[in-house]
């Protein structure tokens, strides 16, 4: 195929058919900025063009280092535009130097600029979408980090910005899975990432690895990283659990930051912008590279004074019932010595609970919420066995709240969030004792003046009838079946028996003239469950 | 359990347990692989050893050994045996530790190295009940009481109010005012009895679900207690396993499960026995 349906990135001048993104990192090429060098698919080609043009591209990868395969990402004519970033929407693929994986991945990335999100998002923005879209492919970079990172620009002087940086591909940050380290000029101190998951390109070796294996992660200054469990991996990307040293080590130091800051500065000028977006990653060699560029379409949001705030949610594993608020107070698992009671009616925040915890769980806690484990770790059996609401396997990130934030648990949610100041309590329809048979199986002597009409003691199939129902009650107490075979005989005397239709069978005193229309379990004094009995006519029940 | 990779599924002790010697994750391993066995008599492995730790599991397998698992689960009189021949497991665990105490007191080195053992043979099958941790049928569960009670946020309830150890758990049994214990732990025992109730007169009239409420009430309470018991096992196993390594000038972090079977020694311990053995 002629060389001539591809074009290099660095040649790219016609933004109607190579599109926003190709435009610009194309621009910056040419400025000597450092976006990695790639190949553009115009808008314009058909199907068999694209693919008579893989063998093209190929050749033209064999020239650079695709050991972490390559890159097809699209580049729309309104792309990273100026009205309307289209942040998002269409898609990147990843994928090995080899002809079949490559087509598939362009093919994938012109699909989805028909996706009916883009046409909506276009119809908000008022703005026309030519059909077709070019395609930039690039070699894959394997960066020590990589983010986002916003600026405003008066006069070549970076006034306000942003950044947010995760380790590994910046995926998790740009499609908001997960939360990066969070750098804001106004402000020295970032706020740590939470990070749950990296994502780098892995060479075929990796790729062909298991779950399990180890992987070495890029580190920075030429320094090796850290090991790494691979979780899963595929469409060339290796996806990695976070190394435990690695989770409260900062991402960027501050001259990495600011040489991002800077080079955004530059980037801005070079696209004669006010305002810039840009994707950036750190290659282990401390090399930056511009990965997308294009005008901010939104203003720079506000340093948040909270990491989190009302109503942030964290959701894990529901683990002991009910709900509970209260002031967050933290421990440390495991710590020595005991680590001392919690104050009355906090929410204690835990990774996992052990023996030394017992001082504060006898406090009085108002829930529990534990990063670790499952409804049978040690936190959710010690929460059920004192009462207390309980949510396990929360993200970690719940463990930086500060002391003293009003949390909020929810043991049959599994989550924990940031109480607003009036904390919202479930709306139940409220079940009544009055007028219904309560089931129960330890008889209750005391609970017969609370408007019950009787008491029906809980008798399963297959065990043998041999409770006394001769006991010192005001209301009557009989026996309920769950199950309408087999019969209850022999009754005690007294006793008639009642097929309910769809329920069972119960034994009810044969003076009484009423039969229980209403069953209710109680749990305390509080009904918990009620259920109807169906009218049927009782002479053919006796 | 890790996401599935190529049909397979991967339980990685390693990473879920990063601190655990080599003899503990193949104290897991070795169990993980034989759970068929002693929970249900079922001589299909639960997948193959990659390495002591890491355990892969081909997908198919486990569809099918879970399936019958989980269909087992449904019958209350295999969950009562279930219950029975676990804590036999339990107890031969318990007086092989303690015979290793006897011989640790002792100084009998070769008493001791036997009863160890003995022990870690029977803790083989007691270890193989982790995997209530993430094998029960939840999901089936949450939506048979859903149905059955009305709502999710009614099932959820009274599942987490049917994980109660029928014993206090390991921590709070910690505590020196026991009568305080129990008065604080008898709301939750309360509120086991309540939510077991209401499931079973929300199945009244459905015999099929009736047996199935029954069954899952039973296996929930067994499972919160045999994960509470096998963990207090587990810390004196492990504990003994250093004090023979002290004893013998072993290397704890060295060690394997066939270190402490003596497997080299007297040839190959055999622990292929189905349930019911004890």
């Amino acid at each position: 195929m002629a060389r001539t349906t591809t074009i290099s990135l660095q040649d790219v001048t016609d933004r109607a058919r190579h599109g926003g993104k190709a435009a610009a990192l194309a621009a910056l090429i040419r400025h000597g900025l450092p976006a990695p060098d790639g190949l553009v698919l115009p808008a314009d080609l058909t199907d068999a063009q694209v693919a008579a043009a893989i063998d093209d591209v190929l050749t033209w990868a064999a020239s650079t280092n695709t050991v972490h395969g390559l890159v097809a990402r699209s580049s729309a004519p309104a792309e990273d535009g100026a009205k309307a970033s289209f942040a998002g929407l269409y898609a990147s693929r990843f994928a090995p130097a080899r002809s079949d994986a490559l087509l598939n991945a362009v093919r994938d990335v012109r699909a989805a600029a028909t996706a009916p999100a883009i046409r909506a998002y276009a119809a908000l923005r008022n703005i026309t979408t030519p059909p077709g879209i070019a395609v930039l492919i690039q070699r894959t970079i394997r960066p020590y980090a990589s983010g986002v990172l916003a600026a405003e620009i008066d006069h070549g002087i970076i006034r306000r910005w942003t950044l947010e940086a995760v380790h590994g591909l910046a995926i998790p940050v740009v499609s908001g899975t997960q939360r990066g380290e969070r750098h804001h000029s106004d402000s020295e101190t970032p706020s740590p990432a939470a990070q749950s998951e990296i994502i780098l390109p892995g060479t075929p070796t990796e790729l062909h690895q298991p779950p399990g294996e180890w992987i070495i992660l890029p580190g920075i200054d030429n320094r090796p990283g850290q090991r790494a469990k691979i979780r899963t991996s595929g469409a060339g990307l290796l996806h990695l659990y976070p190394p435990d040293t690695d989770r409260h080590r900062p991402v960027l130091t501050a001259a990495l930051r600011d040489q991002l800051v800077e080079t955004a500065a530059i980037v801005a000028a070079v696209l004669q912008h006010t305002s810039i977006d840009i994707e950036w990653a750190v290659t282990p060699d401390g090399a930056i590279h511009i990965l997308q560029a294009r005008p901010l379409t939104s203003p720079i949001p506000e340093q948040p004074t909270l990491t989190h705030s009302a109503g942030t949610v964290w959701t894990g594993l529901p683990a002991a019932p009910g709900r509970g608020t209260g002031p967050a107070h933290r421990l440390a698992a495991g710590a020595s010595p005991a680590i001392g009671p919690a104050p009355d009616q906090a929410v204690i925040l835990s990774d996992n609970l052990g023996a030394d915890a017992l001082d504060a769980l006898l406090h009085n806690p108002a829930g529990i919420a534990a990063t670790r484990g499952g409804p049978l770790s040690h936190a959710a059996i010690v929460a059920r066995e004192i009462g207390v609401p309980c949510a396990t396997a929360l993200p970690d990130d719940l463990l930086t709240i500060p002391a003293g934030t009003p949390i909020t648990v929810d043991g049959i949610a599994g989550t924990a969030e940031i109480a607003a100041p009036r904390d919202k309590s479930p709306r139940q329809q409220k079940l009544r004792v009055a007028g219904a048979a309560v089931i129960t199986r330890p008889l209750s002597k005391d609970a017969s003046c609370d408007g019950r009409v009787g008491t029906l003691l809980l008798h399963l199939p297959g065990d043998r009838l041999t409770r006394t129902l001769e006991e010192t009650t005001t209301a009557p107490i009989g026996v309920l079946q769950p199950s309408e075979q087999p019969d209850l005989s022999p009754l005690p005397p007294g006793y008639r028996e009642h097929h309910l239709p769809g329920i069972g069978r119960i034994a009810w005193p044969a003076q009484e003239v009423a039969i229980p229309r209403r069953l209710v379990v109680l749990h305390g004094d509080e009904p918990i469950f009620e259920r109807r009995i169906a009218p049927f006519d009782p002479a053919i029940n006796t | 359990m890790e996401p599935v990779w190529n049909g397979m599924l991967t339980c990685d002790y390693e990473r879920t347990r990063p601190h655990a010697t080599p003899f503990e994750w193949d104290l897991y391993t070795r169990s993980l692989i034989r759970w068929p066995l002693v929970l249900m008599n079922d001589p299909e492995p639960y997948g193959r050893l990659r390495r002591a730790g890491i355990v892969d599991i081909p997908e198919p397998v486990h569809h099918a050994l879970t399936g019958r698992w989980h269909a087992h689960l449904r019958n209350p009189d295999y969950v009562a045996d279930l219950i029975t021949r676990t804590a036999v497991d339990r107890q031969a665990v318990a007086l092989a530790l303690d015979a290793c105490d006897t011989a640790d007191q002792d100084n009998d080195l070769p008493g001791l190295t036997a009863a160890l053992a003995e022990a870690t043979t029977a803790f083989l099958r007691v270890n193989a009940t982790h995997i209530v941790n993430w094998l029960l049928p939840e999901d089936r569960w949450e939506q048979l009481l859903a149905d059955l009670l009305g709502s999710r946020d009614s099932a959820l309830t009274c599942l987490s109010a049917l994980q109660l150890p029928t014993e206090l758990g390991h921590i709070l049994a910690t505590a020196t005012a026991e009568a305080d214990i129990l008065a604080r732990r008898a709301p939750a025992a309360a509120r086991r009895e309540a939510w077991t109730t209401a499931a079973l007169v929300a199945a009244a009239g459905n015999d099929h679900a009736l047996i199935e409420v029954r069954a899952l009430a039973m296996v929930l309470g067994w499972a919160a207690d045999s994960e509470e018991r096998r963990k207090e096992l587990r810390e004196r196993l492990l504990a003994t396993a250093r004090a023979w390594c002290e004893a013998t000038s072993t290397d704890p972090h060295r060690i394997t499960t066939k270190d402490l079977l003596g497997e080299d020694r007297h040839g190959p311990h055999h622990d292929n026995q189905p349930s019911g053995r004890y």
